[in-house]
């Protein structure tokens, strides 16, 4: 029966608690029984209290009873990336350095998530200091992915993957700074949004790159990672840099279904290095929105697009070295090899260079809107450019090709980080090696509506965000 | 009368230049330097940068959107 409980997406487990045909501690007691059974293979928890996460359900159960739940996630169990900072508890980033850093504030995210009720029953495990594609740390726990223990989670949000593909919570939040959300939801199978930036506030997070940093939901389906934005989107004070555009209501949009939408299919760069595998399973799905009743439109990208993964590589290494300064000086030996070869690269980048590349953003921007959204509501490309690789085929560490890896990982994925659009991962189908991939649908700046909407009405014609692993 | 900017008046020695040079193309001129450098810093802030990337993003979002 916990088991059953776990089964349900985030959606139906708030649609349960609020019909009260299962109460918060039950639902939460089948997650920490879950976890308690399975994690010590998957390593997604970072740190779990199961006192506190239960007497916070007995909480949300008496509210419930005294009609004070209003919350869109009331009594939901969540987890998130161990990089949203809580008051007074640990928020260790994967790292050596901060493992006890506890912080006096309550991020902005997590505060919208209390307010809507949520449960925040665990810290997950994560990519030292979210800097890394595969889900490598080499200072910390390196979650499994539970489809296929021998593979990578993909990162940096790896544990937040692991551990919604494992049914051990409902829903997760990742960051993405190049692919951090969808690397590791498509790796694990399942669905995550990677938002506007600026739509979430990232007031309260362990930053790595202010210009590209955004945080979003991973979920078991689209309609989850809407329910999880709803929650959280919108301006704050407290970051300057959110946006003061109205949150529309992402749920209201979502059964509109595909009919007449129009989906850009690119003819250039994306599939330049895609395996053919990756690419028949991606262009499997183009068929079934097809049917749908979309549109399907190609298109040519401008040739600027080539230029934004190894600027984004340049920005992301500058900001998150500046960040890293005095600990890459005072603290060497805590870093793991890899970030710290990274982020010592970013030391060197000459300002000029840094500079131009940040005054690159909006003119690459608005000609790639005029070529795609001039054309189309959104655009379809691959995840990832292949199957998802072993834990060994990519433990590079700092050796000769951990850079090469790294900006082969990103040609999807970087080029919307830089350009600050929302993107979400689709699953959509398995690999030859039992592994899952997925799609990615990008929207026009702040268009989160129309990526659940087409995700959503994806999901209801196929079964692959259903399909569970075998662990 | 306002007060020197020991950033500024570093950049003006020869040694400061020689510094700095070694960061930047042989091809950039002094000025094209001095004025980039000057121009971003303490001057504009990152969160300005980001702000102004943000403006760019709202404009370019649908109009249905900005009229939610």
């Amino acid at each position: 029966m916990s088991d059953d409980l776990c089964s349900l997406t985030l959606s139906e487990a708030a649609e349960a608690i609020k019909t009260k045909y299962v109460t918060s501690v039950k639902l939460t007691k089948a997650c920490l029984s879950r976890i308690e059974s399975l994690d010590s293979n998957i390593k997604s928890i970072a740190a779990i209290d199961p006192d506190k996460a239960l007497a916070s359900a007995h909480e949300a159960d008496k509210a419930l009873a005294n009609g004070d739940a209003e919350g869109l996630l009331h009594g939901v169990p969540l987890a998130h990336k161990d990089m949203f900072y809580r008051a007074g508890r640990i928020s260790g980033c994967g790292s050596k350095i901060r493992a006890n850093f506890v912080p006096d504030k309550t991020g902005s995210v997590l505060e919208r998530f209390d307010r809507s009720g949520a449960l925040d029953i665990a810290r997950l495990n994560m990519v030292e200091f979210a800097l890394g594609v595969t889900g490598h740390n080499k200072v910390m726990p390196t979650p499994r992915n539970p489809w296929n223990t021998d593979y990578i989670t993909g990162g940096s949000s790896s544990g937040s993957g692991a551990a919604v593909s494992s049914r051990l919570i409902f829903g997760a939040m990742g960051s993405d700074t190049g692919g951090s959300i969808r690397f590791p939801s498509c790796c694990n199978g399942i669905t995550g949004l990677k938002p506007t930036s600026g739509r979430v506030s990232r007031f309260g997070t362990m930053p790595l790159s202010a210009s590209l940093d955004t945080l979003g939901p991973m979920a078991r389906t689209a309609k989850d990672t809407a329910i999880m934005l709803q929650a959280i989107a919108g301006h704050d004070a407290r970051d300057p840099t959110s946006s003061r555009l109205a949150v529309p209501n992402y749920l209201s949009n979502l059964g509109r279904g595909i009919k007449g939408l129009r989906i850009a299919i690119p003819e250039n760069y994306f599939y330049d290095p895609v395996a053919p595998e990756i690419a028949d399973i991606v262009g499997e799905s183009l068929k079934v929105f097809r049917s749908g009743g979309a549109e399907i439109v190609p298109v040519v990208v401008p040739d600027s697009i080539a230029l934004t993964n190894p600027l984004t590589s340049m920005i992301a290494g500058t900001e998150g070295a500046s960040i890293h300064q005095k600990w890459l000086q005072q603290r060497p030996n805590d870093y793991g090899t890899q970030t710290k070869a990274r982020l010592n690269k970013g030391l060197l980048i000459p300002a000029t260079r840094y500079l131009q590349a940040k005054s690159m953003r909006a003119p690459v921007l608005k000609e790639f809107c005029k070529a795609v959204f001039d054309k189309a509501d959104v655009l379809h490309c691959p995840v990832m450019v292949s199957a998802v690789p072993s834990i060994c085929e990519t433990d590079f560490s700092a050796a000769p090709g951990f850079s090469n890896l790294i900006t082969a990982m990103g040609h999807c994925t970087r080029p919307f980080n830089f350009m600050g659009l929302p993107s979400l991962t689709i699953p959509c189908g398995f690999t030859s090696n039992g592994l899952p991939t997925a799609f990615q649908i990008v929207g026009k700046p702040f268009d989160e509506s129309t990526l659940f909407r087409a995700g959503h009405a994806y999901q209801k014609l196929t079964d692959w965000h259903e399909q569970a692993p075998n662990i | 009368m306002q007060e020197p900017d020991p950033f500024s008046e570093w950049l003006k020695t020869n040694e400061g230049i020689r510094q700095t040079m070694l960061f930047f193309e042989p091809t950039d001129s002094q000025d094209d330097i001095l004025d980039l450098i000057q121009a971003n810093i303490g001057m504009i802030t990152l969160d300005d940068q980001i702000n102004a990337f943000r403006l760019t993003l709202e404009d370019l979002a649908s109009g249905d959107i900005k009229n939610e």
